[in-house]
């Protein structure tokens, strides 16, 4: 659906732009681009909607190149829908006539218009809204006047900028979900950018995570959270503990390797030489006899409401392990923390 | 507060005295016989004299068409140079701003003056070149002719026009734009359906602008239409002042044409000010921080360009030349290879060795200097009750400030006159300097709280707050925090008063007597007494004075900015 070969955006000294980024998103697909600021996300999105003009490179959707051996689509005759992150809701018109404003672009008659208008106010409940001018709406309102605007055109793609960080928490983890609900009812292919990795991971199919401009790691996301090849990944998307280690050889179906906390198993790369725990996957709890077994004293404790974050003191090595908040275990408590050898993931530095 | 309500009160009575006292005064003189406000008696026929006359209808006529066809010009070419300049990617764009400034510093009565030069029709430079061209019987131009004299003034009007505008399109978010285009819709379209609408606010609230300057100015049509007796409202008043057929000033007549002019320019007051504030409600609304990308004009660059370019090739260029050639020559003569025969530097010569002249000048400057200073002093402490301290009576206030911007400058002077021959023997400032710099304070008091008010609106009450918290003092706060963030805007408007006043004309031609000449009064008295290249000579250096303070006022903004 979406083809991008080799993309590359210079900007004057000081910004990265986008240096050789590549990949393919198939139709139906729910794709985002997910990196710090600055590393090329929007600037990326922003070429495939013919925002900017790429320095070089190749943009085709659904087969038709957009951009590339000498020739450029202008934006407004490419077959995508937009979403901002400013909403950018016209303000001098009401809800409905923002909704509407693709169509009247398409100069189809009012009544089917008017039709497909309340379809989409349906389609993102906002009902019985459209004549109220848009610049008395909410900020989720805003959200989802933006939403239905870009979905009453029915394109074939769907670009997304960051469209929930304006949004208050509660708010946001909602519109998340109708979100995702949206593009699965209207089957199109979304392409979604977005600097929060919780977002990032719940909503897509796959994720490109990005910096300097280049595409580090493409994967779905348990791949890029669980089994990923870079500390920067590994770090990124979550709290990672990473060990530097030495890896000495097979031993059943994982690997035995030397860390500073002593042998342990291990899964992933034989050639590794960093070892990853997350701090969910340590467990306080399991009977004695289990692989990967260490003994430690509580050092902090902090109460988080839905888990308790301690840290966890291992022949002199603070270790971050997350638990559930069942139970707390008061500071200077003696106890066995075991990390399952399928969650502790080598990879090279 | 108490504090507060005493300096608000002392501050109302002072604008009451500044503006509503002459203005009473002139309203009062309509209904007096022999048009003295203070002499006795009750009459009507000054109205029937005015509104009777069979000339009225022409005398409203011209002057609605004239300033409805100005603000026409200027809000075209003005809203086209703003969006050109700041929102696409006009080759040169950066050098345009920049040269924005160079209009801006034209006096309105030397672009008249020039295009008098240009397209007159018995010594036009433009009309001789084309006749000899073309080989025409008839000039092609007449700049002596309501047409003239609405392109002129709509020239003059257009810098003011992109000062408005610009802000405006710089600050919209341009994802507004971006999420038209990638809904499908045609540049052209999202000029029409997005970028016009919401950049109407901001241009209504220059409409009704350029509409009240349009209605009130007297340079260009005294300029272009005195000489064949075309008179608008300003030069209406002139005419019955200075060159009334009886030699005896109709002050009558003047009051009562004064009422009418009053009710449609205050009611054009009101409009602007609620324009000014729906555009500020809009500029909220829109996006968080964005960077502005221009907009690529495509096959349009050029032509966009060289509309740009003929703007200020009509507006600078020719008008400021044929100036500087006149001034270089003994008598008025085309440009021609056989005239530079006879250039000379007479004219500057006496204009820098004049005695008159350097009084005229050393005037111009004192005046400018203090009503500059007295404009961002009062402004600024009528922005701070009004926005700041909030304190009751505050829409009083602010509507006496902001009253002068629909008063003629002729009938300011007028008032004046009324006052100060009234009040003479205790304030002796009749035929002083002093009566021109209270006609300019007033003139441009509206200006002044306007701007200062502006910048003060923008300030968060948590900056004040925070150093309330801090246990300073009201005073300690207004030295520390207030005053040094609204700084930029103060001496922004200090230095727009002191420009204007440099190259103001029309009241000063009223209030000017042997001892208060002015370096505008005197350039008029040369071209109306027939010395054009005199005129001409005194023009070039007008602009360079005027360019000085207004390049000085480029260096305070950029200041302002880095701080």
């Amino acid at each position: 659906m979406l083809e991008v070969e080799q993309l590359v955006k210079r900007y004057g000294k000081g910004g990265a732009g986008v240096r050789g980024v590549s990949f393919r998103v198939a139709p139906g697909e729910f794709f985002t681009l997910l990196g710090p600021s600055g590393c090329g996300k929007t600037t990326t999105l922003r070429c495939i909607a013919g925002l900017e003009t790429p320095d070089g490179g190749r943009i085709a959707i659904d087969g038709a190149p957009v951009f590339g051996a000498g020739r450029t689509v202008p934006v407004n005759r490419r077959d995508i829908a937009m979403v901002f992150q400013s909403y950018a809701i016209w303000p001098h018109m009401s809800v409905a006539q923002n909704i509407a404003f693709p169509l009247e672009a398409q100069n189809l008659p009012r009544a089917e218009r008017a039709r497909r208008v309340d379809q989409a106010l349906a389609m993102v409940g906002l009902e019985g809204l459209g004549g109220r001018p848009a610049s008395l709406l909410s900020g989720g309102q805003q959200q989802r006047v933006a939403l239905a605007r870009a979905a009453v055109r029915g394109a074939k793609l769907l670009l997304l900028d960051e469209p929930l960080s304006n949004l208050d928490a509660s708010l946001r983890e909602r519109m998340r979900a109708e979100l995702r609900d949206l593009q699965q009812r209207l089957g199109t292919t979304a392409i979604y950018v977005t600097h929060d990795q919780e977002e990032a991971m719940s909503l897509s199919d796959r994720v490109a995570l990005m910096r300097d401009g280049e595409v580090l790691e493409l994967a779905t996301p348990q791949d890029l959270y669980l089994r990923p090849t870079h500390a920067f990944t590994a770090g990124f998307l979550g709290l990672a503990e990473l060990l530097p280690c030495t890896v000495r050889g097979p031993e059943g179906t994982f690997l035995r390797v030397d860390t500073s906390l002593g042998p342990l198993l291990a899964s992933g790369d034989p050639a590794g030489t960093l070892l990853l725990i997350r701090p969910e996957h340590v467990r306080l709890d399991a009977p004695p006899g289990a692989p990967n077994q260490l003994h430690g004293t509580i050092a902090r404790a902090a109460f988080a409401g839905r888990h308790v974050d301690y840290t966890v003191e291992v022949a002199g090595h603070p270790i971050p392990v997350q638990a559930a908040s069942g139970r707390m275990h008061p500071v200077g408590t003696a106890v066995t923390l075991t990390l399952p050898p399928a969650q502790c993931w080598l990879m090279k530095g | 507060m108490t504090l507060d309500r005493a300096v608000a009160l002392a501050l109302g009575l002072l604008l009451c005295w500044m503006v509503a006292a002459p203005l009473g005064l002139v309203l009062l003189s309509a209904v007096r016989p022999g048009g003295f406000p203070l002499d006795p008696g009750f009459t009507t026929a000054n109205f029937a004299a005015v509104y009777l006359a069979p000339g009225f209808p022409e005398l409203l006529g011209t002057t609605l068409a004239f300033a409805a066809g100005s603000t026409a010009v200027a809000l075209v070419l003005g809203t086209l140079l703003a969006w050109a300049i700041e929102r696409t990617d006009l080759p040169g764009a950066a050098l345009f701003r920049a040269l924005v400034i160079l209009p801006m510093a034209t006096p309105p009565v030397l672009l008249a003056i020039g295009w008098t030069m240009l397209a007159s029709p018995r010594i036009g430079v433009l009309n001789r070149v084309l006749q000899d061209t073309l080989g025409l019987s008839a000039a092609p131009f007449d700049v002596f002719s309501l047409g003239g004299m609405v392109f002129v003034e709509g020239l003059s009007l257009v810098p003011t026009t992109v000062l408005m505008l610009a802000p405006a399109c710089r600050n919209m978010d341009p994802s507004f734009e971006e999420a038209a285009l990638a809904s499908g819709a045609s540049r052209l379209r999202v000029l029409r359906r997005i970028v016009l609408p919401l950049l109407l606010p901001a241009i209504a609230a220059a409409a009704c602008f350029m509409m009240i300057v349009s209605l009130v100015v007297f340079d260009v049509p005294g300029t272009l239409g005195l000489p064949v007796r075309r008179f608008v409202l300003s030069t209406q008043v002139f005419h019955w002042i200075s060159e009334s057929p009886g030699g005896v000033p109709e002050y009558g007549k003047v009051g009562a044409l004064a009422v009418l002019f009053l009710a449609i320019l205050l009611a054009l007051g009101a409009l602007y000010r609620r324009a000014t504030r729906r555009a500020a409600a809009f500029r909220t609304v829109g996006g968080k921080a964005f960077r502005a990308r221009p907009m690529p004009l495509g096959t349009l660059r050029w032509p966009v360009f060289t509309c740009v370019s003929a703007y200020f090739v009509v507006a600078v260029v020719l008008p400021l030349s044929v100036l500087v050639w006149s001034s270089l020559m003994p008598y008025q003569v085309a440009p021609s290879r056989a005239a530079l025969a006879l250039l000379t530097l007479e004219n500057h010569r006496d204009f820098l060795a004049n005695g008159q002249v350097a009084e005229a000048a050393w005037n111009s400057v004192v005046i400018a200097l203090v009503a500059a200073t007295a404009v961002a002093a009062l402004a600024g402490l009528v922005a701070w009750l009004v926005v700041r301290r909030r304190v009751p009576g505050g829409a009083v206030l602010d509507a006496l400030a902001f009253a002068p911007i629909a008063v003629p400058g002729v009938m300011i002077g007028v008032a004046l006159i009324y006052l100060y021959l009234a009040t003479g023997p205790i304030l002796p400032v009749y035929g002083t300097i002093w009566i021109i710099v209270i006609a300019y304070a007033t003139q441009y008091l509206p200006f002044g709280t306007r701007l200062i008010g502006g910048s003060m609106i923008q300030l968060h009450p948590e900056l004040e707050e925070a150093g309330r918290t801090s246990g300073a003092s009201e005073a300690r706060i207004l030295r520390r925090v207030t005053l040094p963030l609204v700084a930029p805007a103060l001496a922004a408007t200090w230095v727009w008063v002191l420009a204007h006043a440099l190259r103001e004309l029309s009241s000063a031609l009223l209030l000017r007597s042997f001892d208060n000449m002015t370096v505008p009064t005197l350039l008029w008295d040369y071209w109306s007494g027939g010395e054009p290249t005199r005129a001409a000579a005194v023009g070039v250096w007008l602009v360079l004075a005027v360019l000085g303070a207004l390049l000085l006022s480029r260096l305070v903004g950029r200041r302002a900015v880095d701080a």
